[in-house]
């Protein structure tokens, strides 16, 4: 009885498992067909997963419904307790010695050329493009006085001439009268403007977001808070630092105008920082 | 037809004793021998569609103005690169498709990969003689780790622009080296022009080039070695039983290699997965929030959020804050994990082979040990995602960061002993129902009284008898 059955249902196996081939067959024709004529992408997705699908079901069925299941053992070979390398002399030899000191000073040679993969670093790790005097641009290249500014509110400037440039990016906001007289470089903030650097002392993302209502602002990768009152001390996450404030003053054409680079490097720290 | 080139084939080759045996090699059937032919599966598809868009892209921060179809950027001044990966999603044909596949197949290539470590190491599959598979294998989820994130920062998009800024504070933050290592691989100070083309070169060719000959090896070791396989009836430490690889195994593979294809298109059809063009060209100042990583680099990023702020300041250097949790932890995490076997070798004084895997509740501490390090990771991916989940809820994300500084040091000391007592118990239960414990079968005779019976004559009949 049994033995009839399994051929029975070997037979519908074979039947379901052809069936799955012919549907991916049709299925792989469809996708080529749908990437011709430039169709969606859930189109040429949904044709091509089902080629591969039916593929898979054909494929399964016939191994495991198709084929007679049968169970085979290997033996493992004992490991082998002799050493693979007989009378190894217990001192190195001279030649020996002299490959191998000579495969080391190759080695540590052909290190030298990777010099050329990366460019020596002079000032660019402690400098910005703040000089003294450069004017405070916003993005698009306009200059700014400080009436330009609204009081609690906040923007991204640089230097002039340096738009974009990653590490001179710089906050720049205005404090009302009384947040003022709490920041300790008071001076260098004339009319109110106080402008902080822009990267993370944490690990230098942009330090994109401002809460009005406390005055801080927040990074949103690793969400350290720096507070405004406090010249941008960190009061909650990861950063250790607060962020550095650039000296600014109001130029004789009224424009805002830095009056010097930062006074320490911007952004993370780093081995040789100090 | 294919009798007539295998014939040419071996009266060339002589393989014929070698495929003999080859064929009818034994490949034991347990679903968890799945979860590393996935990892394989993947990486397949990962070279098939990586070789198709490595011809489509363009890794250079040249900069264009875009005048493609997609109306919301034309106009935008933005990378080479950023503008050939628009032009791979909306005018390559079925280049999105490709793309989304190859990003999917990543990610299931790294789940795939953690996974069946995990099988590894609660199975006491890396035991002697297995100790140089579990290395190779360790080497291939730091690399397909590290091939992930420079693949997620070629297109020089915000996001992952965000992220290669991160990266390159942490490799900055090395005491000595930090600087000079960043700069070789960032060619120069960041953002640098050389940045993609290194990331190119990187991503396309060594890392690829390695991994494959790591899986070579991988895979060359486990078939000398043969297959570890579950104790049960028939199986001892001398035999491997298990389908023959012809045609029974390949052909299951086949399909599952079918499967997983099917799978990944399907995701890189119906579910979106880096829609670049919504975060916007990169650009140093700007920044998208909320910021998430792809899942496998959550546990660095949830670290970088958790650690507390600490600075070193030694002999008049610095160590800043981002290398405790971004170097140091992951270093002494990965450290441990290669050491592991020396480690168990030293706790059990076990030096003998083993073929037979272990249940994992049947060494309470290692399956505890490494339910440990899963809670630990787990809360640390989480917290890489924190202010998502604060945004959610609509509580202040400071709060989120203390409760999860609190769960990252007790979850996993909670998982460890919790773990700890229901191995213990399972193992204890299984010892109980064991048929050649020293319990006697007994037997009653006609006139009413007991026999004991003589051993192994009345064994229970199998409970898991050998599938077929």
């Amino acid at each position: 009885m049994s033995a009839k059955r399994s051929t029975d249902d070997r037979r519908r196996a074979e039947r379901t498992a052809s069936v799955s081939f012919v549907v991916s067959a049709v299925a792989a024709a469809l996708f080529a067909l749908f990437v011709a004529f430039d169709l969606r992408t859930q189109f040429q997705g949904a044709a091509f997963g089902l080629a591969l699908g039916a593929m898979a079901v054909g494929a399964v069925i016939w191994s495991l419904r198709v084929l007679v299941q049968v169970q085979v053992e290997d033996k493992r070979d004992a490991s082998a307790d002799t050493p693979l390398v007989e009378n190894t002399p217990k001192r190195a030899s001279f030649l020996q010695t002299s490959a191998y000191v000579a495969l080391g000073a190759l080695s540590i040679a052909l290190l030298f050329p990777f010099r050329a993969l990366a460019p020596a670093y002079g000032s660019g790790l402690y400098r910005t493009k703040w000089r003294p005097g450069a004017r405070v641009v916003r993005d698009d290249g306009t200059p700014l006085r400080p009436t330009d500014i609204a009081v609690g509110s906040v923007m991204t400037v640089f230097p002039e001439g340096a738009i974009g440039d990653a590490s001179s990016a710089t906050l720049l906001l205005r404090l009302g009268w009384a947040t003022l007289q709490t920041i300790a470089h008071s001076s260098w903030c004339p009319r109110g403007c106080i402008a902080f650097s822009k990267v993370c002392t944490h690990a230098g993302c942009p330090v994109g977001v401002y809460r009005q209502s406390t005055q801080q602002l927040l990074c949103p990768c690793h969400q350290s808070v720096f507070d405004v009152a406090r010249s941008a001390a960190p009061v909650s996450g990861p950063a250790t630092r607060p962020l550095p404030q650039l000296p600014l003053v109001v130029g004789s054409d009224g424009y805002l105008r830095a009056s010097s680079d930062y006074l320490e490097p911007v952004g993370p720290g780093f081995w040789n920082r100090s | 037809m294919i009798r007539r080139i295998v014939e040419t084939l071996d009266n060339r080759l002589h393989a014929q004793p070698f495929l003999r045996g080859a064929l009818r090699k034994a490949f034991p059937d347990h679903w968890s021998f799945m979860l590393g032919e996935i990892a394989l599966y993947c990486f397949v598809t990962l070279v098939a569609t990586g070789v198709f868009l490595a011809f489509l892209f363009t890794p250079s921060m040249e900069h264009v103005t875009y005048d493609g179809p997609y109306a919301p950027l034309r106009g935008a001044s933005m990378s080479s690169a950023y503008a050939s990966v628009l032009q791979i999603s909306f005018e390559a044909p079925a280049g999105l498709l490709v793309r989304q596949v190859h990003h999917w197949a990543a990610l299931v290539f790294l789940a795939a990969i953690v996974v069946h470590m995990c099988r590894i190491f609660f199975t006491g599959a890396f035991r002697r003689p297995r100790e140089i598979n579990w290395l190779i294998g360790l080497t291939l989820l730091l690399l397909a780790l590290f091939n992930g994130f420079t693949g997620y920062s070629l297109p020089d998009d915000l996001l992952s622009g965000t992220g290669l800024r991160i990266a390159y504070s942490v490799a900055e933050s090395v005491p000595l080296v930090g600087v000079a290592s960043a700069y070789l691989f960032f060619g120069g100070a960041y953002p640098s022009d050389a940045t993609s083309e290194r990331l190119f070169v990187t991503h396309i060719l060594i890392v690829p080039a390695i991994i494959a000959a790591l899986i070579t090896l991988h895979l060359a070791i486990v078939w000398r070695q043969k297959h570890t396989q579950f104790s049960g009836p028939g199986r001892t430490e001398r035999n491997v039983v298990g389908s023959p690889l012809w045609p029974n195994y390949a052909l299951k593979s086949a399909g599952l290699f079918f499967f997983i294809g099917a799978v990944l298109v399907a995701l890189g059809a119906f579910a979106q997965i880096n829609p670049v063009w919504i975060y916007g060209p990169y650009a140093a100042s700007s920044v998208s929030a909320p910021a998430q990583p792809d899942w496998y680099v959550g546990w660095l990023e949830g670290a970088l959020r958790l650690a507390p702020p600490i600075e070193l300041h030694v002999f008049g250097r610095d160590i800043p804050p981002v290398f405790f949790p971004g170097v140091l932890m992951p270093l002494v995490f990965f450290a441990a994990l290669y050491l592991w076997p020396v480690i168990e070798r030293r706790i059990t004084g076990d030096r003998a082979e083993h073929h037979l895997l272990d249940k994992p509740s049947s060494v309470p501490w290692r399956i505890a040990t490494g339910s440990a390090a899963v809670a630990f990771g787990t809360v640390l991916t989480l917290a890489g995602s924190d202010d998502v989940q604060a945004a959610h809820v609509g509580i202040p994300v400071e709060g989120l960061v203390t409760a999860y500084q609190v769960l990252v040091v007790v979850a996993p000391i909670i998982c460890w002993f919790a773990t700890f007592r229901i191995a213990r118990e399972i193992a204890a239960r299984r010892e109980h129902l064991k048929p050649e414990s020293d319990r006697i079968a007994l037997s009653r005779d006609e006139r009413g009284g007991f026999a004991a019976q003589p051993a192994g004559a009345a064994d229970p009949p199998d409970l898991q008898g050998a599938r077929r």
